[in-house]
This record gives structure tokens, sequence and C-alpha cells, in this order.
């Protein structure tokens, strides 16, 4: 019924159950990112129980960081194909069976499988189709719900780091394993929450499509991109399958897609040494562990109110238009940090490092999704987002081992900070020259297409009567009277 | 994404901060760690040697005495106020120079200057301009000691040398294990220690663990000379108790103490019944929300629809607009 129909297609609620959806969000980050961090704390009880050196230990974390990210476009070709809570009730019960099986690991091998390929697999299952799922539910508060959502991640640890602490004093670290499984259980309550939504933009034929009375422009990239490809409980034929498969990742030839995506390979390239080195570097110029260690939780807090604030701020009507550049500026004076790096020799200096990297560190991380949503659109947001996660796992691995040898090389960490730096500058100016080019591209092309520049069609389809104001270019508007041409047809 | 790396590097922070507290878990003021003397009568032979010679025992190369200064085992403490102590751990028999300086901001001008071990007063004292040093042979366990300087003039100012032998490291924490697992204890000292003794509480005394378990039941690993590993397999509920580990060294041997403490599975079970208890609840009370806002949802539909025909009507036929 075309009623019913209508009812379901509608815009983002921007509220309601789109609140369930952050909480159920922050709760997928504390059980993903924030266990992720905490198993670091066991390193020290799996050293000394299988006496191993710290190098073999640590791999459980690069292999679970590694598993969450590479997988990350897994997790979101179920969710799109099956359904995003089942994807994230068996990302749940996948991390938490591999958590459970450590508890009774007898080699740090086992633990390499269970703990890290296992666990690893369950987080990439939930992670990026639950944060696909907030930029389905927000439209106006997008940034300020991801900001919220991403939080998570700082406050988790925050709460958990004390908390794992005191399992293993009271349990040691199996007892603490098995409870850290049922704790990360709780992401199936998340996938519960996670209750689909079917928006204008989503998989609809061209009739319905067309029944819509108004494309909203920041929905525009949408009606390019709609994929006709409904969920697999319905049943399609095989040819058709094939097809939406390829047609989901079409958003990967796309020139704003490509340009994100290279800036993000450099932007992870340049952020992850910095972490690793801070510390450091910090006692190499003569700060005390305590005071290291503060340097970090700096870090951590401001992060989390870079999260928020950063989200809230982009919300804001003046700056929403402008979230491109926010986010550019972010990563361009993260990295404008870094180059400044080396000349800081002193705690006084550090501690205004640590404030404002950690503050735009915490901005740009919010704004990932907002801009991966704003190139491909809602409905290929997972899939999109799985394959920018999967994009970090590179640099992530890579990095930290060249800045390393770098600083062995060097002797200084002089080098290694430049090179970040200007990595991350690198990414911003990439961005900004895209946006750049795009602009000198229309203002070409607009006295060239005349007329097409700004169109206003108006068919009607008996009593209908569609009006679509789009300001595309000569491509597109062919592409627009192509499927008109082919509409009227029928 | 960054925030995943920031959480890894964290946790890398987190994992050294606790490396430290654990690695300065040895308490000094735990009365755990006595020192013997009379035991070693069979490192005689030691004392005849020169300091700096590599003794007989386990590779001393390495002597890290961690002296204030770049010379070798030179200790200085600079008196400015309140009474300074400090702490020197010899291992094997050396030279070492005690010095007491004077700070610059001190007012003391000239003050009268004697150094002391216990009671007695050591007299072959060195001066310099404002600083007062003795030098000490220490070849046996007995010359170890707490060794005194004491600047007396307007205000008594005092700085106390504490020579003993290398401390080792346990845990204060009870080592937590089940019924069934394997209980390991790592036992560590910063000097390379001779050789390492493991002892098992019983009753009031200190026995061998060799002498009281299998040799089936138990494995000590040396790992370096610096490191010694206990393991005890199938543990049951009989071997909770307090060990000791003991490492030997030249001028004397030092002990640290482990407690063991074995418990059943169920202990963590519980916990982990009630979170998973927890998360069904949570599950299906959400389960049935939505199903049952959907059957309402479904309900309400069918009453528009049916309930008043002619806004159906109009609703199903398409809005015009231009």
């Amino acid at each position: 019924m075309a009623s019913s129909r209508r009812a379901r297609l509608r815009g983002p609620p921007d509220g309601g159950w789109g609140w369930m959806i952050v909480a159920g969000c922050f709760l997928v980050t504390i059980c993903t990112r924030a266990v992720t961090r905490c198993i670091s704390i066991f390193f020290v009880e799996f050293q000394a129980y299988f006496g191993q050196d710290y190098a073999r230990t640590a791999w459980i974390h690069s292999i679970v960081d590694c598993a969450t990210m590479l997988c990350a476009p897994l997790g979101s070709l179920i969710s799109n194909h099956v359904s995003c809570q089942v994807g994230i009730m068996l990302g749940g019960l996948l991390a938490s069976t591999g958590l459970i099986l450590s508890s009774f690991a007898a080699s740090l091998e086992h633990l390499y499988l269970s703990l890290g390929v296992l666990t690893g697999l369950g987080f990439a299952l939930c992670y990026s189709p639950a944060i696909a799922m907030v930029g389905k539910y927000f439209n106006k508060r997008k940034a300020l719900a991801y900001g919220i959502a991403m939080s998570g991640s700082g406050i988790g640890t925050f709460i958990l780091a004390p908390v794992v602490q005191l399992l293993i004093e009271q349990f040691s670290w199996r007892g603490a394993l098995l409870i850290l499984g049922g704790f990360v259980l709780n992401l199936c309550v998340c996938g519960a929450l996670m209750r689909p939504i079917s928006l204008k933009e989503d998989c609809r034929t061209a009739p319905e499509f067309l029944e819509q009375n108004y494309v909203p422009e920041t929905e525009k990239q949408d009606f390019k991109r709609t994929s006709i490809c409904p969920p697999l409980i319905k049943l399609w034929p095989h040819e058709c399958l094939c097809y939406c498969s390829w047609k989901e990742y079409d958003f990967l030839l796309m020139p704003g897609f490509m340009v994100l995506a290279v800036s993000i390979l450099f932007m992870a390239y340049g952020c992850s040494p910095l972490f690793v080195y801070l510390v450091p570097y910090a006692l190499s110029v003569g700060v005390s562990h305590h005071q290291a260690a503060f340097l970090m939780s700096i870090l951590g807090v401001i992060d989390i109110i870079g999260n928020i604030t950063f989200g809230w701020l982009t919300d804001r009507r003046c700056l929403k238009k402008h979230r491109y550049f926010c986010y550019l500026f972010a990563v361009g004076m993260d990295g404008l940090c870094c180059l400044f790096l080396p000349v800081l020799q002193s705690f006084p200096l550090l501690v205004p490092f640590s404030f404002t990297f950690g503050y735009f560190d915490g901005a740009y991380v919010t704004l990932i999704p907002v801009m991966t949503a704003d190139v491909v659109g809602t409905s290929l947001l997972s899939s999109a987002l799985g394959v920018v996660y999967f994009l970090h796992a590179i640099p992530y691995l890579v990095s930290p081992p060249v800045a390393g040898w770098l600083v062995d090389t060097t002797g200084s960490y002089t080098a290694s900070f430049l090179l970040c730096g200007f990595s991350m500058i690198f990414s911003s100016a990439l961005l900004c020259f895209a946006r750049l080019a795009k602009k000198i591209k229309r203002t070409h092309l607009r006295p060239l297409t005349g007329n097409m520049g700004l169109k206003q069609h108006i068919w009607t389809n008996g009593a209908i009567a569609y009006s679509v104001t789009a300001e595309l270019d000569q491509r597109d508007g062919e592409f627009l009277a192509v499927d008109t041409n082919s509409f009227s047809n029928r | 994404m960054p925030s995943t790396f920031s959480e890894w590097c964290l946790g890398r922070l987190l994992l050294l901060l606790l490396l430290g507290t654990s690695v300065s878990g040895g308490n000094p003021a735990d009365p755990a760690m006595t020192t013997q003397d009379s035991s070693q009568t069979q490192v005689n032979s030691v004392t005849k040697m020169q300091p700096g010679h590599e003794s007989s025992g386990p590779h001393v190369a390495t002597q890290e005495l961690k002296p204030a200064s770049k010379e070798d085992s030179v200790y200085e403490i600079v008196l400015s106020g309140a009474p300074v102590e400090k702490n020197i751990s010899v291992a094997s028999p050396t030279k070492v120079e005690l010095i007491c300086k004077l700070g610059e901001d001190s007012s003391l001008k000239n003050p009268q200057v004697t150094w002391k071990k216990g009671g007695e007063t050591i007299s072959h004292t060195t001066k310099t301009q404002n600083s007062w040093s003795i030098q000490l042979t220490i070849s046996e366990s007995s010359q170890l000691g707490s060794y005194t300087c004491i600047l007396k003039g307007e205000k008594e100012l005092t700085a106390t040398f504490h020579l003993h032998v290398p401390k080792t490291e346990g845990r204060e924490k009870p080592v937590i294990t089940y019924i069934g697992d394997t209980a390991v204890m790592v036992c560590k000292t910063e000097y390379n220690a001779k050789a390492w003794t493991w002892y098992m509480t019983n009753g009031t005394e200190l026995a061998p663990i060799n002498t009281i378990l299998h040799t089936d039941k138990f494995e000590i690993m040396r790992k370096s000379a610096k490191v010694s590993r206990l393991e005890i397999f199938k543990l049951s509920k009989k071997d909770r108790g307090v060990y000791w580990c003991e490492a030997v060294f030249d001028l004397g041997s030092s002990k640290a103490r482990f407690e063991l403490k074995v418990l059943s599975i169920s202990a963590p079970l519980k916990p982990f019944i009630a979170v998973v208890a927890e998360v069904a609840i949570l599950v299906t009370t959400i389960v049935l929300y939505e199903v049952y806002s959907k059957r309402k949802g479904k309900v309400n539909q069918k009453k528009t629809l049916l309930g008043d025909p002619s806004s159906s009507r109009q609703r199903s036929k398409p809005q015009k607009e231009i």
C-alpha cells in the first residue's frame, strides 16, 4: 500500500530511537576499543606465566588490531546482506567465545588464535556496522551523535583499566579473561538495539523512488548511488546477487572516495607512531615516568573532550556546510603539532602539545564517519566505513616500525616526527586541493552546460508531479535525462 | 583508526607502568627480606680477591652498582636540612667511597664531622673543601650495614648510607591460581646471583622445596643469573601457602616472599554467570519490546486503513504538486 510505504520512507529521525542507537554504539565502542586496549594490561601476566619476552606477547595486541581492521569490510558485508542486528550479535558471540577460550590457554600460540584472531574478528563484525547505523539515524545532529558514540573508547578505557586490573588481582588472568568474555557479550544487547531503518534513499525500485516529493541536497548523492540490492532474506536470482555485491562497492571508483581513501592512508600513517613514541621521546628529553604517563592521560582525556565538543561544534548550522574544512583543519593542526614536537624538550612544553594533539585527534576521529557519509551517502555508509577502517590497518602495521627504524638510524626522534607531521599535512592538503579542483571544475562546466547546470525537471506520472533541483555536472545531467526517458517510456 | 592506535599505545604505557610498579614492588621495609651473614662462610675464598676481578661465581662483568657519579663505587649525599638515607646494593666484594657533601644553601660553616657505623667511629676520613668521605673495602658480610656521617655545627645534619645485599623482588599480592592449573612464581634481582633456593613454609619453618614436594610436581628454572622461576604443576588446595625464594650472593643472601592461593573454578564463574544472565535478560526485554511495538504499529496501521474509508481513499490517491 502506498501509504504504508510512504510511512516507512522518511528522513533520519535525528532523535527518538536514534539516541538508543547512539547508546548502543557507545557500548559497542567500549566493548571493542576499550577492551582491546585493556588486553595490554594482561601482558605482564602472560609474560610471567608463559616465560616469553615482551615482543612475543605484544603480538597478541597486533593480531587483535589487525584482525579488527582487516575484517572490517567483512563486517559491513554481513550487516548489509543479512541484517545489522544479526551481524553485531554474531560478532559479540564470536568475541565472547574468543575471550572465554583464551581463559583456558595453555600456550602463547593458543592465545594468538583465540584472543587474537577470534576476538579480533568478532570485534570487526560489530564495529563498522554500529557506526554506520548511527549515521542512518541522524542527519542534523550527526557529528554530535558520532562524538558521543566515539567517546566510548576513551571513557571505556578509564573505567575498564582499573576494573581489569582488579579482576586480575582477584581472579588471576584466567578468571579475568572469563569475566571479560561475559562483559563482551553485551555486544549482543547492542545488536538487539539496532533497529533497522529504511530511509528515503534506501534501495527501492524506480517508480517507488520517484514517488518521493523532494530530494534534499544532502542526499542528492544517494540519488546517484541507489543500490537496488535488497537484503538476502528476499529471494533474488543469482545473477542479480553478483551484480548487487559489485554495485555495493561502486563507491570505490568514486573520485571523492578515492581522494578520501588516499588522505586517510596518509593520515593514519602520520598519527600512529606518535602514540607509540611520545612516551619514549618524553623520557629521552628528561621527563620522568610519572610525568610521561600523565602526558598520555592528558591525551586520553582531551581526546574524549575533543570527540564530543568538536562533534557538537560541527553540527552548528554555521559550521555544518564547512565540515569538510573542519576535518582537514583538524588533521592539519595535528600534523603541525607533530612538526613542532622535536623542538619541545621539556615537560611544561609537552603539556600544551598533549592538549592540542589530543583535542584535534579526538576531533577528526569523530568526523571520519561523517565525512564518509557525506561522500558516499547513507545507504552505502556501512560498506564504505568497512573499507575506511580497513585502510587504517596497513599504515598502522607499517608506520611504527618505519619510525622506529628511523629513530635507530638517525639516533633521534626528529626525523620520524617530521615524517609524521608532513604525512598528516599532506593528507589535509590533498583534501584541500581536491575540493578546490572540484570547485574549479564546476565553475568551468557551468557556462558549458548552460541550462543543464540548474535543472528543474518536472515529470508527471498520472497525478504525481515530481521536481528535482540538483546541482549536477554534465555527466550526471545525462544520467538524469536517460533515466527520465526510460521511465516515461514505460 | 587513530583512537585504536592510541589505545594500543596507551595499553603499552599501562604495561610499562605496571612493569614499573611490579619491579618496584620490593618494599624496602619488607621484613621478609633479611640478610643472612652466617651462611656464607663457603664464599670466604672470594674475600681474598681484589674487587673488580670476576668472581668464581656467576659472571659479574656487568657490575651495576649504580653509583652517584660516573666513577666506580662512589656514592654521594648532599646535605641540606632533613636527614637523608640512601640504599646501596653490594653484591660482591668491592671498594666503596661514601661522600657527605655540604649543600650550597646550608648555613653550616666548618662543622665537626664524624663517621659512624653502628656505635663505633671510623677514623680514616678524608676531607676536601666541603665534603667528607670514607673509603671502605667491603669483603665480608659483616662490613655491610649502615654508615652515618654526622655534621655538627649550629645544627646537626646526618646522612646514612645503608649497604646491603641486593634485594630480591617477589610479589606482594597473592598469586592466584586454580585447581589443576600450574603456578608460576618468578623471582628477580638486579644483580647476578650465585645460586637460588626455593623454600616452602612448613608450619613455622622454612624447608627447601625439594624436600617437601616430589620432583614431578615442580620445576625450578634459572632463566638467567638474575631471574629464577618456580613452576608447580597440578595444583590442589594443599599447595596453598607461603613460598620463599632466596638469592645467594657473595656477601649474603636475600629472600622474597610469595603467597599462593588456589581457587576453584567456581570463583570467577559466579560473576561470569551474573553478567551472562544480565545480557540474556536485556536482550529478551529488547526483543519483546520490539515485537510488541511492531505489533502495535501494525494494529494502528490496520485501524487507520479500515477505520476511516474516505480518508484512506484520499491518502491512496497520489498528491498533486506543482
